[in-house]
């Protein structure tokens, strides 16, 4: 079996997403034949720059002003392998193209994937289903495969110094582009970054006991680039702005980190933080109920804690 | 009446009882206190119509609220005693200008747990479902379970005598309490002690339970406890296609002398939004729960079944989903936070009023409050409710309604349909001779209604007020309407 | 202009207690106890559509809605909600079977109806269920029609009889483009997209027009054509580790140290 490889050029996140694609191969086709990686980009592209991502030693770019799915897929056709298995990134172009490329192959695509594994006749793959509830096992039936991968699970890192083959070749354009499309523009968004939307929240509680620890705590957020939240009591007490409150009457956070620090966990907060990829609690009350519903707790006043987790965190 | 002095000077006055650190006069804040859910449609659009509070204070004693009530009743200051903030009927609305909103939340530590003579003591600000979370770990309960349980906290749970989904075995908050602690407005004290029963002149618990704050604030209550054996739960449920004939069936098993934790009967607007899997359109629900010792229980299921069975026309449902549904019934803060952004998108509210009376005439009541709402009030988009809680003589209505808010300022809302509703039902009510409120309390939402509902006795209720607040600064507009 | 808009009916699974995560030998959770609800994707889609609408004033297009959706007679009292709220035909195609992982039969139902009826210029819906979770139907009934799809959608507004402006969330930022008609769009993330509540007098009025009803191979779906291509074999439930693991110490020193090295350092450096 051997697979190739698609990426999305376009996208701002093309190298981040183009390391996992490596960190996958690595992981889950280490005895797999290597192929070709096919990215698609913009006509100005860097593809030295861009090739020295490519997973395979075989590069080719499909290049186009703009992205439109349907010209991708026309052009990436001939590249599709019907015994292969194609590893597309997580983004939307990775989904689109991977599963409109199956039907019109005839082969089978599962979105999302976590880990693959081969057998003689078919190939399986874990994904997350029932709304991340669930970890589930697919049996792809027919070949050629296509797999587009879950973000953020796989970790991969470029081998530098390898000369790769490039090949450039133009987008097949559909003629009827300019009249099918009659305006088109892209406005960079003003990704403004609220305690809603951090990676990482440091939450205030009432164990705080007054403003200017809770803008301690703030500072400390910021330090590792993270944000506040606080819960009802800090809001209601003013040490902090009403738009900083988490939980029921205010944001609904899911950082991939959250510190608690002096706070008691009622249900009310807790719903605000619950989507949390991990959880670290510090508090000194042992029984609150706040350590219950961590990954981890500390058992002792913030403060001291914070302070000394300061010297490590640059 | 408004306070003596100016807002400067009660905030300062505040400073010096309770320091800088524990009065609150941020703007956000004050605003946000100056309400509760009765007015969740202003809220959610933010836009405050009641007089803003001079402000929030925060106490730690029974002391602290001493010092603040004896202070406001010297200027003349309206205060609002508070806890879990979850309260419905705008009894913590800040009524008058220049308020104080005093927040007992602070004050939430669990005293003692008596498990030798079955009760627990903690201060006013002790979380319902904290209490009893940590109770079930060791085995017991205080077999409260109001819908409000995540978000409310046991003064004011006292102070609005609350009513949980178990009540018909455990009673309301009345039947629980042991013994409190309260404050009035001229600093006095009072501790009420824990004894199991007394003849010793009226039972005085009551001036404090269900005062919702116009007589005086609780800081400490202590509350029966009883053993946690979910494991001898059992459930049985029917389908039906007639309101009349479910109340029969409540009462049928209310008179027989079964004591069921839960007697439920939904009808069929109320069913669909709970049982969308399962149950058919049009239909209504029955439901009773049997908690106890594993012998009661079975009997009590036991014994309800062979009633029912008398009627054909019900259809048993799987005790198994029952189970599971009510496991999950418990108003959610996830589902709080998701009807906010709700009725922001949709301007579509719900809304609840509970409302109680005797076997002869509750079907009257449900049935010509709808009547009358369906005909009477536009935009309606649901309209239905159910009986929740009954007792020997009679049940409550839980009245279910939502309604799209249309052409209309979020100032106006109140107005043009949640007090126009809940004065139909309020006169269906009173026509038929129930109560207008089962367990929300009066609140100012339905205050004006107090006459009509007390008859004759409102001498006792306006003798009480006028004696313990003789300057009117408790709560002043909650149970006795203010003087326009 | 005629827009089709899908649907699914889910189970609210948030309702389902962390215990009640069991299968069975078929991998299926027992759901049938929480209530259902609009597949939440669907549901902005279905919003979208009538919001469409609320904007056509002064583009002089007339927009007629149609909804549609796959299952049994519980999806009913659904259809009779979108009748309610002004759409002009509801559609069920009758089917008992497990459809969590068919997205090739549901593209292959909706293609059939969208060729037999043979006027349909716009069809929406959710990028994927929350049951399934699959992401696949819209694309793969873009494919069976021919259609261009349009991705992760946010808004749609009118523009003449033969075009729609369509926004959508991109990596790079927000695009909008005027796209010719038919189109398939597949809807995203879309902020307060809740439907509207249509009103009890709507419901009497409105609501009780007739379901037109198809069996999948009333629109030419055989079981050939609808064959799943992947199946599934494993199911297991994810441990989200919430363990309340305490940091043992006799200084914050100590404390703090083990927290960061032990717990903090790696997940810091990833982020």
């Amino acid at each position: 079996m051997r697979y190739h490889v698609f990426l999305n050029g376009f996208s701002d996140e093309f190298e981040k997403q183009s390391l996992e694609v490596l960190g996958f191969i690595k992981e889950c086709c280490s005895d797999i034949e290597e192929g070709k990686t096919i990215i698609a980009c913009r006509e100005n592209s860097d593809f030295e720059k861009l090739s020295v991502y490519a997973p395979t030693n075989d590069v080719v770019f499909i290049t186009s002003d703009r992205y439109i799915p349907e010209n991708i897929l026309n052009s990436c056709e001939k590249y599709i392998d019907d015994e292969a298995i194609h590893i597309y990134g997580f983004d939307n172009f990775s989904s689109e193209n991977s599963v409109r490329m199956s039907v019109r192959k005839n082969g089978s695509s599962l979105v999302g994937v976590r880990n693959m594994s081969l057998s003689d006749d078919c190939i399986f793959g874990k994904k997350m289903i029932y709304s991340n509830h669930m970890e589930a096992t697919f049996k792809l039936k027919k070949s050629p495969y296509f797999i587009s991968l879950a973000k953020g699970i796989f970790e991969g890192q470029i081998t530098e110094g390898n000369n790769k083959n490039i090949f450039i070749e133009q987008c097949i354009l559909n003629t009827s582009d300019e009249n099918d499309v009659l305006y088109y523009n892209i406005e960079k968004e003003d990704k403004k970054e609220g305690p809603e939307n951090a990676k990482l929240l440091v939450v205030a509680g009432r164990g705080a006991k007054d403003k200017a620890s809770v803008e301690k705590l703030e500072e400390f957020a910021e330090s590792m680039g993270g944000k506040l939240g606080v819960s009802r009591p800090v809001a209601m007490s003013a040490w902090a702005p009403m738009d900083k409150l988490v939980g029921v009457s205010g944001i609904m956070a899911k950082p991939k980190i959250c510190i608690t620090a002096g706070v008691s966990g009622s249900a009310a907060f807790y719903a605000g933080i619950e989507k949390s990829d991990f959880i670290v609690s510090i508090n000194t009350d042992e029984k609150s109920a706040i350590i219950k519903k961590s990954n981890v707790a500390v058992v002792d006043d913030f403060k001291a804690i914070v302070e000394e987790l300061k010297k490590y965190i640059k | 009446m408004a306070a003596i002095i100016s807002r400067d000077k009660i905030v300062e006055g505040l400073v010096n009882i309770l320091g800088k650190e524990n009065v609150i006069t941020d703007e956000k804040v004050l605003k946000d206190s100056s309400i509760d859910r009765y007015r969740k449609y202003e809220q959610v659009m933010e836009v405050y119509t009641q007089p803003i509070p001079a402000a929030v204070v925060y106490v730690h004693s029974a002391e602290e609220v001493s010092e603040v009530l004896k202070f406001a009743n010297e200027n003349q200051i309206n205060v609002v005693p508070r806890t879990g903030h979850s309260a419905i009927e705008g009894g913590l609305e800040t009524a008058l200008e220049d308020s104080i909103v005093i927040d007992g939340s602070t004050m939430n530590k669990v005293i003692k747990v008596d498990k030798y003579n079955m009760q627990v003591t903690c201060q006013c600000g002790v979380p319902l479902q904290d209490l009893d979370d940590m109770l079930r770990e060791q085995g017991y309960t205080t077999g409260h379970s109001p819908q409000s349980k995540p978000l409310a906290q046991m003064g004011g749970l006292v102070a609005t005598r609350s009513i949980g989904q178990f009540s018909t075995l455990y009673g309301g908050i009345e039947d629980m309490i042991v013994g409190l602690e309260a404050v009035f407005p001229n600093g006095k004290i009072c501790k009420i002690k824990n004894i199991p029963r007394r003849a010793a002149g009226p039972d005085i618990r009551h001036i404090i339970c269900g005062n919702e704050g116009a007589i005086c604030f609780i800081t400490e209550v202590t509350v029966k406890i009883f053993k946690y054996q979910p494991e001898n739960n059992r459930f049985v449920g029917y389908k039906l296609d007639d309101m009349k004939l479910g109340f029969d069936c409540l009462r049928e098993v209310m008179v027989a002398g079964y004591k069921p934790s839960i007697a439920r009967l939904y009808d069929a607007a109320d069913a669909a939004m709970h049982f969308s899997s399962w149950l058919e359109e049009g239909k209504s629900v029955l439901i009773w729960m049997a908690e106890g010792p594993a012998g009661v229980t079975e009997a009590t299921e036991k014994g309800i079944k062979e009633l029912m069975s008398a009627h054909p026309e019900l259809e048993p449902v799987d005790p198994k989903i029952l189970e599971k549904w009510f496991a999950g019934l418990n108003w959610g803060p996830e589902q709080i936070a998701e009807e906010r952004e709700e009725i922001k998108a949709t301007k579509n509210i719900g809304i609840t009023t509970e409302v109680s009376g005797c076997w002869d005439c509750i079907y009257e009541i449900y049935k010509t409050a709808c009547d009358r709402i369906m005909e009477e009030v536009p935009d309606m988009t649901l309209m239905g409710g159910h009986s929740s809680h009954s007792y020997i003589n009679g049940t409550n209505m839980y009245f279910v309604y939502y309604y799209n808010v249309v052409d209309c300022p979020p100032e106006e809302e109140i107005n043009k349909y949640h007090d126009r509703i809940n004065q139909i039902i309020c006169e269906q009510v009173l026509k038929y001779g129930g109560s207008i409120v089962h367990h929300h309390g009066l609140g100012k939402a339905r205050a004006k209604y107090v006459h009509e509902e007390y008859g004759s006795s409102f001498y006792m209720l306006d003798t009480l007020k006028k004696a313990f607040d003789p300057n009117g600064i408790m709560n002043m507009g909650t149970l006795i309407p203010l003087r326009k | 202009m005629n827009i089709l808009g899908c649907f699914k009916i889910v189970p609210d699974l948030d309702m389902l207690p962390e215990d009640d995560w069991v299968y069975d030998e078929n991998f299926y959770i027992d759901v049938k106890y929480v209530k259902n609800m609009w597949n939440c994707f669907d549901e902005s889609a279905l919003e979208m559509m009538l919001k469409l609408s609320d904007l056509s004033e002064g583009f002089n297009v007339l927009f007629r809605f149609e909804a549609l959706t796959i299952g049994n007679e519980k999806c009913d009292s659904y259809l009779r909600t979108l009748y309610a709220l002004g759409y002009g035909k509801a559609v069920r195609v009758e089917c008992n079977d497990d459809l969590r992982f068919r997205p090739e039969l549901v593209a292959r139902s909706v293609a059939g109806y969208v060729n037999k009826t043979g006027d349909k210029d716009v069809i929406v819906m959710g990028r994927q269920t929350s049951d399934g979770n699959n992401e696949k139907t819209p694309l793969i009934l873009a494919e069976y029609l021919g259609w261009p799809c349009i991705t992760n959608v946010m808004k749609m507004e009118p523009f003449d009889d033969n075009h729609i402006k369509v926004i959508s969330e991109i990596d790079e930022g927000i695009l909008t483009q005027v796209v010719k008609t038919p189109c398939v769009i597949s809807v995203g993330n879309v902020a307060e997209s809740y439907l509207r509540v249509p009103t009890l007098k709507d419901r009497m009025k409105l609501g009780k027009q007739p379901i037109e009803i198809y069996k999948p191979e009333d629109l030419g779906v055989t079981d050939e054509l609808g064959q799943a291509t992947v199946e599934i074999c494993g199911l297991e439930k994810p441990d989200n580790g919430r363990e309340g693991i305490i940091i043992e110490g006799s200084t914050p020193a100590e404390k703090a140290l083990k927290l960061y090295n032990e717990y903090l350092k790696e997940r810091l450096e990833k982020l």
